[in-house]
């Protein structure tokens, strides 16, 4: 099971593209965290579970690191302290302190049978994310004595490292000739009282796949189009006809770049499209907000159109006169720029991670993977999807004290003819 | 498992009421739910109760520094002496304060307060005569003692030494400053200095310790 780790004390490594970001907007109101959870059908052992990630975290190299401050940009260095897992004890997707996790800059947690991993945005997005929480998995079961295969499925230590597993695949597809401007409308913003600050509620739905994926073929559409079209109506129910009919209702839905720019990269690798629709088209009905949701998809999911936009963040951070900016000038501008326009353009997340393949003879054990994301102080409401096992989980995080989302959400689903199951982490 | 008739779902919980809607919620199956996350108690208040402490030192130092100050000007006799109390009061905030409140790594604490005594001393000596006893005499010593307490921490507490490695050059570097003013008359003093900031790490570590601080 021992191999030569291909890293060493002397590893470092830039921070990727999209992690450059994630330092600078950083506060206790904008975690960047986001919490994958694995849901066993029975009860963590946490001395296993501490060995499985004792032996996990060799596999990822790009994951046993701390980060630290150069001159001109922050980079990650291999962290020589071990990852420690700790019982569930505060709210979901809180900032994670590295000075009170032995510098690392994810957390192992449990409770009850679940096992959570929480990850800061820095290091991983939720497809690289997932395979490190895969990994944990397997070899808690391992360590249990469950007879499970990898199936290649599960990257193992037996599977060398391989060197595009942390390379920054943002450079790899950089094309300077093709770039565009991103410059697009404001969106609504949601908004409530808000919870006591360190509070944040999580909604989950369940579904079955098999219903949620025929509901879509009847539609004739993809879930993501359906999801995010329900989402948008969801919006305008909730916002109960107070919305300025010019305001537009803009989803942001998060892309796995390695669907379509072929990747093994287990750091950050994901871009996003904003799909919207006006209140005053409200009362044309759900199947014109589909149509219009599925043009916008359509169009923005080419493969151009997706590289144009990614292509200015590697053009910034390969910009000469950007690069010799001292860090701390550096941090303050983006922070200013992140102020003003960062989280205007849409008005809510809804990241679709997926089906998390597991091979068969884990899933005996295993009833469902959970994945949640933090907030922001003008973004108080996301929303994300995972599937495992046969169903499909969706989680609502929300600092707000109205429900009216996540009810409207759901029971727009139910009135679909979907069997919704609710659980909460409130009650 | 219960059920909300409002939102038309089913809901595991055993809380009565639903989590979309606040309705009552019908049982359905009498079975107790497992507990779906844990009881989270209020974040503990530790850190208020020295900011408090901290606030009436905070007062009582401002207070001290406008007192002497007007004190000073009242009953002029010739000499600034308020502005060694006043920056005595800073200092105090610097050495005390600053590792009390924790947080700060070592490097950046050592060198603040390091630049903090050296200004300080400087302004003693500037109201008091003027006679360069703090250039001459102390900072050389105080570079040495920085670079003696990092090597010590080093070593003593076995805390990594890529990260006190570019402070320790940086007392390397400072050190020769004093070394080219009074040409070589300090000599037998700094070099001990700067040979131990440069040996006891390879060139090739710093080397590569360069690299990553520097990248662009």
């Amino acid at each position: 099971m021992y191999m030569e780790t291909v890293h060493n004390e002397d590893t470092w490594y830039k921070l990727d593209t999209a992690a450059k970001l994630y330092p600078a907007i950083l506060s206790p109101k904008q975690a960047s965290v986001f919490r994958l959870s694995c849901i066993l059908k029975e009860p963590v052992d946490p001395e296993i579970l501490q060995t499985a990630l004792t032996v996990t975290i060799r596999r990822y190299p790009s994951f046993n690191v701390r980060l630290k401050r150069g001159i001109f940009w922050f980079y990650f260095e291999m962290n020589e302290k071990l990852p420690v897992v700790r019982p569930e004890s505060v709210y979901p997707c809180q900032l994670i302190d590295p000075k009170e996790n032995n510098d690392f800059l994810f957390q192992v947690s449990w409770f009850e049978s679940r096992i959570n991993l929480e990850i800061f945005h820095g290091i991983a997005d939720g497809s690289g994310g997932i395979e490190f929480l895969k990994t944990l998995v397997y070899y808690y079961l391992l360590l249990q004595g469950k007879n499970i295969q990898t199936l290649g499925m599960i990257l193992t230590l037996e599977t060398k490292v391989d060197p595009e597993e942390t390379e920054n695949s943002f450079h790899r597809y950089y094309d300077p000739l093709f770039q565009t401007s991103r410059a697009e409308e404001k969106a609504y913003h949601f908004s409530g009282s808000a919870l006591p600050q360190h509070q944040l509620r999580l909604i989950h739905g369940l579904i079955p796949v098999e219903e949620l994926l025929n509901k879509a073929r009847a539609y004739q559409t993809t879930v993501t189009e359906y999801l995010t079209a329900v989402l948008i109506k969801a919006f305008f129910i909730a916002d109960g006809g107070k919305g300025d009919p010019d305001e537009i209702v803009k989803i942001s839905v998060p892309i796995n770049l390695r669907k379509l720019f072929p990747s093994k990269t287990v750091r950050n690798f994901s871009f996003y499209v904003n799909v919207g629709e006006r209140f005053k088209n409200k009362q044309n009905g759900f199947d014109s907000l589909l149509s219009t949701v599925r043009e916008q998809m359509k169009d923005q999911m080419q493969k151009d159109k997706i590289s144009s936009r990614m292509n200015p963040n590697v053009s910034l951070e390969k910009n000469a006169a950007i690069q010799v900016v001292p860090l701390d000038i550096k941090q303050a501008l983006i922070k200013q720029v992140h102020r003003i326009i960062g989280d205007d353009l849409f008005t809510c997340s809804l990241s679709n991670l997926g089906v998390v393949s597991i091979p068969e003879t884990m899933s005996s054990y295993i009833s469902r993977f959970d994945f949640s994301l933090s907030i922001s102080e003008r973004i108080p409401l996301n929303c994300s999807v995972c599937s495992s096992n046969g169903i499909v989980s969706f989680t609502f995080s929300s600092s707000l004290k109205e429900t009216s989302v996540e009810q409207a959400f759901f029971r727009l689903l139910a009135a679909d003819q979907l069997p919704v199951t609710i659980e909460s982490n409130q009650g | 498992m219960k059920k909300c008739r409002q939102c038309n779902v089913w809901v595991n919980t055993n809380a009565d009421f639903c989590p979309l809607c606040n309705e009552m919620l019908v049982v359905v199956d009498e079975r107790e739910s497992a507990p779906l996350y844990p009881v989270i108690s209020e974040p503990k208040k530790e850190g208020r109760k020295l900011n408090f402490l901290a606030k009436i030192f905070l007062f009582v130092s401002i207070l001290a520094s406008i007192t002497s100050l007007v004190v000073n000007i009242a009953v002029w006799n010739g000499v600034f002496w308020s502005l060694p109390v006043i920056g005595g009061i800073i200092i105090a905030w610097l050495l005390v304060g600053l590792p009390l409140m924790g947080g700060l790594n070592l490097n950046y604490m050592l060198i603040s307060q390091m630049a903090g005594v050296q200004l300080y001393l400087i302004l003693i000596d500037a109201v008091f005569g003027a006679k360069g006893w703090a250039v001459t005499y102390v900072n050389p010593f105080l570079y040495i003692a920085v670079a003696i307490t990092i090597s010590l921490f080093v070593i003593l507490y076995r805390v990594e030494w890529r990260d006190y490695l570019i402070t320790l050059v940086l007392m390397a570097v400072i050190g020769i400053c004093p070394l080219l003013n009074i040409l070589f008359q300090w000599a037998n003093v700094l070099w001990p200095n700067m040979v131990f900031g440069l040996l006891v790490f390879s060139p090739d570590k710093l080397k590569k310790e360069i690299r990553k601080r520097l990248h662009l």
